[in-house]
């Protein structure tokens, strides 16, 4: 039987698997973003919390994740559990690193001049620092998001499920029509994600940082003449 | 009103300000200048606690600036930049909302507010409002962020070298638009700036700082025509006067005692004083000292009878000037009159001086010649 045959005939399956491989990346990657973003926040305020918080995440990002998923289950499991929070653990470090380094490059000259007509810290943080950061934090969401494919797929190997466990599956039973069946999908769902998070780049960033300040340019010159 | 009482900024051991004392009338412009490190800058930034002295007191109002609440005290100062400190994602509308959307101001009223304000920076609300920083020329950005700083229609504003960035065309166009802003609007602004061109341009009143301390606080004539010090002398320039001859008055290089006559002499008499005091003209007044009329020497040599009195055959058509009056107004009149001397009167037409073509050209030709060196 060959590849595409094989695919075909296990679609239902496949996609089960592809939807529960999605679902978990999805929601890791949410609480990621949720406990990373505000970290990030934190750790550009109060200076003294930056190098433990970026160290912890950096030895954290060293653990093999084999070896990090074996110490995993006899706290929290096999399934689904362990697996989310070995992927929250290692999509941090990019999401706060970025939301780090994005809040603290904005020009300070301008900060002042917000302090200055009178904004509160909070208000400069949600209307001024973070809209500038936002491309480069959403670029750290972004190789989270990509690695979080691959991590998962692993994670199938405690049981938690998705396109991970047909590739498993492939190898403990020497079939490479298996094996493929879950590795291709898990490629393109990589890909994927990659894509949309440059969409959602792009989206959010601001007018000013765009490449296309020049057309503007030229289309206001327009109207002008 | 701002008054600083006893300001002093260390930074570690060194006093970057130190024991400033300084009061800021409501409505006046003041320019604080001096080199780059004098602390002129840090002293702005104490009146809205964007630094905090060491020691001292600021009062707006009569009212500590520490007793106001720190954005409310912000909001009720503009603030203008050198870099503009405009918000690069927002569009100028934006911009220039921002304090009025966040105090939850009527929005109708915001944008009627936005649009005025651009008219009175003068830029096309309906083709700018609604552009980004960046699709501005620099000039263009700076007038937004003067337009900002007037949103909330804050009685005192506070400039950090607004203009220092600028081509010198703009930079010159905008001191111009402030200074015809600030004639008609009357606000209290304190303006940083190195540029003693920009200064004297612009301001009330001057603000030399030297090392942290005033060097000399006084109206822009007064520190130009008496500099407190041989700094300030320095700082603003041999002969910077000249750059800004409106500033030199009649009374600065008026005759103060000339030759006069009472309307009751004879025209004998008159001529007689002419040749003592080898003149060609001379004032006619009465006890009172007040000016009645000229007589020229031309006119009394043509009279038969020299036994006349001088209040019949004087001059009685003829220009006079205030002591006020600037000397490039001066310079126009002796231009355009007959007369090679204007009498000098106060708004009661007492004789006060005189101007002649002479005492003119001494004026203006002094700038010229090298001062001697005076041993004292």
């Amino acid at each position: 039987m060959n590849l595409l045959e094989f695919i075909f005939s296990h679609m239902d399956d496949v996609l089960a698997r592809l939807l529960q491989h999605i679902q978990t990346t999805l929601f890791s990657i949410t609480i990621s973003v949720l406990i990373g973003v505000p970290l990030g926040i934190l750790i550009s305020y109060i200076k003294p919390f930056k190098k433990p918080v970026l160290g912890v995440a950096n030895v954290v990002q060293a653990i093999p994740s084999i070896a990090l998923l074996g110490f995993l289950v006899p706290f929290l499991g096999i399934g689904e559990k362990p697996a989310i929070f070995m992927v929250v653990i290692y999509s941090l470090l990019p999401i706060i690193k970025n939301t780090a380094t994005g809040l603290s490059t904005i020009d300070e000259e301008m900060l002042e001049a917000a302090k200055g007509i009178g904004m509160t810290k909070f208000q400069v943080l949600t209307r001024v620092k973070l809209p500038l950061a936002l491309p480069v934090i959403m670029a750290g969401i972004r190789i989270s998001a990509v690695t979080s494919v691959g991590l998962v797929t692993i994670a199938a190997f405690i049981g938690a499920g998705g396109l991970g466990y047909l590739i498993y599956s492939g190898i403990r039973t020497v079939n490479t029509n298996l094996i493929l069946t879950g590795a291709i999908p898990a490629c393109i769902l990589a890909l994927a994600v990659d894509g949309v998070g440059s969409l959602f780049e792009k989206v959010t960033t601001p007018v000013c940082f765009r490449n296309n300040k020049k057309e503007r340019r030229d289309k206001n010159e327009k109207i002008n003449t | 009103m701002i008054k600083f009482k006893n300001i002093t900024k260390k930074y570690g051991q060194q006093a970057v300000v130190s024991d400033i004392s300084l009061r800021i009338e409501k409505g006046d412009l003041v320019v604080l200048i001096g080199p780059s490190g004098c602390g002129k800058t840090t002293l702005l930034k104490i009146i809205n606690r964007l630094v905090k002295p060491t020691s001292g007191d600021v009062l707006v109002n009569d009212k500590s600036i520490f007793d106001y609440d720190e954005i409310e005290l912000r909001r009720n100062m503009g603030y203008v930049i050198q870099q503009t400190g405009l918000f690069p994602h927002m569009t100028v509308r934006e911009n220039i909302e921002i304090v009025p959307r966040l105090q939850r101001h009527n929005k109708k009223a915001i944008a009627e507010r936005s649009a005025e304000l651009m008219e009175m920076v003068g830029l096309e609300p309906n083709i700018y409002l609604d552009r980004y920083p960046f699709e501005l020329s620099g000039g263009q950005q700076q007038r937004i962020g003067v337009a900002r700083a007037f949103a909330t229609d804050p009685e005192v504003i506070l400039m950090d070298e607004p203009f220092s960035a600028l081509d010198p065309i703009s930079r010159l166009q905008l001191q111009d638009e402030l200074a015809e802003l600030q004639r008609k609007l009357k606000r209290t602004i304190v303006f940083v700036t190195h540029d003693m061109d920009e200064a004297v341009k612009i301001a009330d009143k001057i603000c030399i700082i030297n090392n942290g301390s005033i060097a000399q606080y006084d109206t822009v004539e007064e520190v130009m025509k008496n500099p407190a010090d041989s700094y300030v002398e320095g700082f603003i320039g041999k002969n910077r006067i000249w750059s800004s001859p409106q500033l030199i008055q009649v009374k600065d290089v008026m005759i103060n005692d000339p030759v006069c006559i009472y309307d009751n002499a004879t025209i004998r008499r008159s001529i007689e004083k002419m040749r003592a005091h080898k003149v060609d003209s001379l004032m006619v007044i009465d006890k009172s000292n007040t000016l009645l009329g000229v007589v020229l020497a031309k006119d009394m040599q043509l009279v038969q009878d020299k036994r006349q009195q001088v209040r019949d055959v004087m001059l009685l058509d003829f220009m006079t000037v205030r002591p006020e009056t600037d000397i490039v107004d001066v310079i126009n009149i002796v231009n355009n009159g007959s007369l090679s001397s204007i009498p000098v009167t106060d708004e009661s037409k007492a004789l006060k001086g005189l101007i002649t073509k002479s005492s003119l050209l001494t004026t203006v030709t002094q700038q010229y010649i090298e001062p001697k060196e005076t041993v004292s």
